[in-house]
């Protein structure tokens, strides 16, 4: 259904979502944008914006009237999916016997404010672990078979943003439960599931006029054309196999620190580390489940060998994953266009420009 | 029963006092004895040793016999600090002029018999690992003790710090705009510097392949004041092989 509610109905549907829900959303901490569980719609960062370029950030009042004035957080939603450090196997010594216990996440989460970029990068994450793996990922499946989705339509990018380039609109499409496009004076939502549905009904609300939805159609298109950065898909994963041994892999491996932040930035990395903690005074060992990078030097070490010594080559690899590998993997890119890893590379490496500098090759 | 022994040279004993913060973790673990401890016991042995911790510099003639004498008598050597492991900051020194440093601190220098340089104990022996940091975290001393009794390899990070600070959830202080020196600095803190929202400044020490250069201009380019060999790195670890190696193809 497409109906149109007064903004003022936000909190109702907030408070609605609330009580079935743990909600994580958008906030603003210590002049950042971060992701939070929060009680209350006025915890989210309303009348604010960030100011994001190549190593740069910074929050600061909007000047606009919108609610939805801010773009969207520093870290993408997957670590609510797949928390960054987790024991899911405990093994005791109990009366001379071995205990094994299994533990597993019992999570309800309804991430409330998702934007097209992050809805892409949930949906990429569902094909890493579960659509198109042949061993789907139990931990994973459990949080995402009871999350609730509230995304909502862009206004406007941040100047790192390059979704379009990427096949993701300011406007999402689908695999939203409820979508918020603001308005110049009402909200216009949009529902994808009957759970969505569901909540909206309880809502005043009246059914959407053409001019209203023409409305938000001119929202995206205007986000879409205010957006500064592209990257050229087109025919990039040959031209990346084609350039495997060209020299920008060093050129770039000088620039970078290999410090792990793109990666963890990343709405779609996915990589992860199992570690054994062991308490021998306790008689326990725990099984953690971590995340890892592939600009860790333990990620390729291999019998004491470590198989990507060089910064050049883990820059390659993750660069390659991203827009060329995860494409004979998955059959689509391991990038979203989100541009995290542009604003939070403390070494200005910025993923577009070298895609500009590599079809130059 | 294993045996444990803890040793001080130059140093300042703040790694030896995380020993004292899993005393009862230890004794938990039961099988543990620890004959030579200065700090904590008035009665000491000096025998066979499964694990000796080592904290502090090498820096005096009679060091390098006590360190050599340490590794004879050990199975394994481990070294607990930023002094044992990479010169500790009296390792400054290292990159002035000896004489004129001694002259300065002492009223008779002739007194002194010191080594020029302050080594870390792996310019004299073989270490089997290294525990990073000023000071350490008292996690990993747990974790080679219990990998020690497991007979495993212990799981010390080799990452930089960015990694753990990440996994924590902070945003990037460099970013932000603050000096950090995260990306080049081994992880195994927790990430608390980042974590109170302050640059790291490399308590830890490098991690194997520190892009300084590339920091470098960074750091310039944010207009953060400092050459990073002159006044920032030659700090805690001054006299790590790595800071060192570059620092001479520098000079």
């Amino acid at each position: 259904m497409i109906v149109t509610v007064e903004k003022s109905q936000l909190e109702k549907l907030f408070n609605l979502i609330k009580k079935e829900y743990e909600i994580v959303a958008p906030v603003l901490r210590e002049g950042v944008i971060g992701l939070s569980a929060v009680n209350s719609l006025n915890q989210l960062p309303f009348g604010y914006t960030e100011v994001e370029e190549k190593n740069f950030y910074r929050v600061e009042k909007s000047n606009d009237k919108y609610m939805f004035s801010y773009i969207r957080a520093s870290f993408p939603y997957k670590r609510f999916l797949i928390p960054p450090e987790f024991t899911f196997l405990k093994v005791k010594r109990e009366n001379g016997k071995l205990a094994f216990e299994e533990l597993t996440i019992e999570k309800k989460y309804a991430f409330f404010d998702v934007r097209g970029c992050d809805l892409r990068g949930i949906e990429v994450l569902d094909n890493v672990f579960l659509k198109k793996n042949q061993h789907p990922d139990s931990y994973y499946e459990k949080v995402r078979k009871n999350l609730f989705i509230v995304s909502v339509t862009c206004r406007k990018p941040s100047d790192v943003c390059f979704c379009y380039s990427m096949g993701v609109c300011p406007k999402p499409k689908r695999g939203f439960d409820i979508l918020i496009t603001e308005l110049d004076d009402v909200l216009l939502l949009e529902t994808g599931t009957e759970k969505g549905e569901k909540f909206v009904k309880k809502l005043d609300y009246r059914d959407a006029r053409e001019e209203e939805i023409e409305e938000s159609k001119k929202i995206e298109k205007n986000c879409i054309k205010s957006l500064k950065r592209s990257l050229n898909t087109e025919g990039f994963p040959e031209i990346l196999y084609r350039n495997i041994e060209s020299n920008i892999w060093n050129e770039i491996g000088k620039r970078c620190f290999a410090c792990t932040s793109c990666t963890q930035v990343c709405p779609t990395c996915f990589c992860f580390d199992i570690v054994e903690k062991n308490n021998v005074n306790e008689g326990l060992s725990e099984r953690v489940r971590i995340y890892d990078s592939c600009f860790n030097p333990d990620f390729a070490t291999v019998h004491r060998f470590n198989i990507r010594e060089s910064i050049a080559s883990r820059y390659r690899q993750w660069y390659m994953h991203k827009f060329a590998y995860w494409v004979d993997q998955f059959g689509e890119f391991g990038c979203v266009g989100c541009g995290r890893c542009i604003t939070w590379c403390p070494a200005s490496i910025d993923v577009t420009e070298e895609e500009k500098k590599i079809r130059k090759l | 029963m294993i045996n444990i022994g803890v040793f001080k040279f130059a140093s300042c004993d703040g790694c030896q006092l995380s020993f004292f913060e899993i005393v009862e973790e230890i004794l938990k673990i039961g099988d543990i004895n620890i004959s030579f401890f200065l700090e904590a016991q008035s009665k000491n042995r000096f025998d066979e040793f499964d694990i000796s911790f080592v904290e502090g510099s090498i820096s005096t003639p009679e060091d390098i016999e006590l360190i050599k004498k340490i590794r004879e008598k050990s199975k394994k050597v481990v070294t607990i600090g930023a002094c044992a492991t990479s010169g500790g900051i009296q390792s400054i020194r290292n990159y002035l002029n000896y004489k004129e440093i001694l002259e300065y601190v002492y009223p008779s220098p002739e007194y002194i018999n010191s080594l020029e340089k302050s080594h870390p104990s792996s310019d004299f022996i073989e270490v089997d690992y290294e525990l990073r940091g000023c000071p350490i975290n008292k996690k990993h001393l747990l974790e080679v003790i219990n990998s020690f009794l497991l007979n495993k390899t212990p799981n010390l990070p080799r990452y930089p710090v960015c990694l753990e600070c990440k996994i924590k959830g902070n945003p990037c202080v460099l970013v932000l705009g603050k000096p950090c020196l995260g990306s080049i600095t081994v992880a195994g803190c927790g990430s608390i510097c980042p974590s109170y929202n302050r640059g790291c400044y490399g308590c830890f020490g490098p991690i194997e392949k520190p892009n300084i250069e590339h920091l470098q201009e960074i750091f310039k380019e944010k207009g953060f004041k400092g050459d990073m060999f002159e006044d920032i790195l030659t700090s805690f670890n001054a006299y790590n092989r790595t800071y060192r190696e570059q620092y001479e193809k520098e000079s």
